[in-house]
């Protein structure tokens, strides 16, 4: 009797150390709603993607970015992010991230390569497809090695497209007009200065003929 | 002479006139306004998310133990039968605060090298997966060896649900002595979505 009695007391309490120790590690979670955008040439646009943890554990978390997306990036939130344990995707974290789409398109320019320039957009749309990639950064990590094998590492991905739209403008001569009007600003300037010194210089002697 | 400088001054302002008219409309598209038009909003967002764990085996690494006899083929990792039922106890989890199945991508960064940077080739290390476990799934004869760049391993994973995993490693008869160590990568995707993009 006594024996079937710490028989079940033993079983309780394996039963809930089971229940109470976590059977999982610390996890991660991403949660988005945009995998594409569109972004004019030369603009500056930020995303946020937003991270979370259901499990029992908190865990460190690193944002990276795909090789091909690293190029354009040119800011981002804190590199290693603490996800509190039990943060449900409701209570998801916010990260954001800033790009800025290169010129990407070519122009017709008229002067110096740089100038008077035209962009008629006839080239197909020009992507950047990536992924934003949450890795788990695990404490464990550090304390490892030493046995040989393979340590672990988890992830979590979003798809991301960022598709660069052409601006399609005519050649603007905006430039040409405003050097072409200031030149003669300048030229009327200095004749209207020039014939008031002459006025005066005639005016003078005038006055010392009079004399 | 006097006659002639009137004209190089109305010249002058004819050319200052002229071009600032023709600055002007040459900007005119980016001053005037838009005609105003009625229109009403819609708008609808996707959201999607997911979130994975690591049981507490596969976060501690794949272990292989101590290997005593060369060659030697299909060593079991520590914890491939520990589980109930001689079950493995590696798993990803992935959690049911989701909206998506989700696939698995498996990669290792390199083949298990030692610190003289001799290696045991990663053709050898392997490993097999599946939906469930028992003392024989995942199955032996379905192993996969591990590549550097990411391969689908778990497919379709549903929220709330685990994919189980077993590892192996063949050693060479010729391989040196030593500790050999490497890191292997799982990465969840949304289901369809390739590993690398």
């Amino acid at each position: 009797m006594i024996g079937d009695k710490k028989t079940r007391g033993m079983f309780v309490f394996i039963i809930a150390l089971m229940l109470v120790l976590p059977m999982v590690s610390a996890g991660v979670g991403i949660s988005w709603d945009k995998e594409s955008t569109l972004v004019p040439e030369g603009t500056k646009t930020c995303l946020t993607y937003k991270v979370y943890n259901p499990w029992p554990t908190e865990s460190y978390v690193q944002i990276k970015l795909s090789d091909g997306l690293t190029s354009l990036l040119v800011s981002a939130e804190a590199e290693t992010k603490l996800i509190p344990a039990e943060t449900s995707s409701e209570e998801a974290m916010p990260i954001t991230f800033c790009f800025k789409t290169p010129t990407v398109y070519e122009k017709d320019c008229a002067l110096f390569g740089s100038l008077l320039c035209k962009q008629d957009c006839l080239e197909e749309m020009i992507n950047f497809p990536g992924e934003v990639e949450v890795i788990e950064l695990s404490e464990e990590e550090a304390q490892r090695g030493g046995s040989g094998g393979s340590t672990t590492q988890m992830s979590v991905s979003a798809p991301l497209n960022i598709k660069v739209q052409c601006v399609a403008h005519k050649r603007n001569y905006s430039l040409v007009y405003l050097v072409i009007a200031l030149i003669a600003g300048i030229l009327l300037l200095v004749n209207i200065l020039n014939r008031r010194k002459l006025k005066e210089k005639g005016s003078k002697k005038k006055i010392k003929k009079r004399r | 002479m006097e006659r002639q400088k009137g004209w190089y001054k109305i010249i002058l302002i004819a050319i200052l006139v002229i071009s600032l008219i023709f600055l002007f409309f040459e900007n005119v598209n980016a001053i005037t306004g838009n005609v105003v038009e009625g229109s009403t909003t819609s708008n609808v967002t996707i959201e999607k998310y997911l979130a994975i764990a690591f049981s507490t085996s596969l976060s501690q690494g794949i272990y292989f133990g101590s290997v005593d006899t060369l060659p030697a083929t299909d060593i079991n990792a520590t914890h491939d039968y520990d589980g109930a039922s001689s079950a493995t106890t590696y798993y990803i989890s992935v959690s049911g605060d989701g909206n998506s199945q989700v696939d698995f991508c498996l990669k290792a960064n390199a083949p298990l090298t030692n610190n003289a940077t001799e290696e045991i080739p990663l053709v050898g290390e392997t490993y097999s997966n599946s939906s469930s476990s028992n003392s024989t799934v995942p199955v032996l004869g379905d192993q996969v060896s591990m590549t550097t760049s990411y391969v689908k391993s778990g497919n379709a994973i549903a929220a709330g649900s685990d994919n189980f995993y077993r590892f192996w490693l063949d050693v060479p008869a010729i391989q040196p002595s030593g500790e050999y160590n490497n890191t292997v990568s799982f990465k969840g995707v949304v289901t369809g979505l390739a590993c690398t993009v």
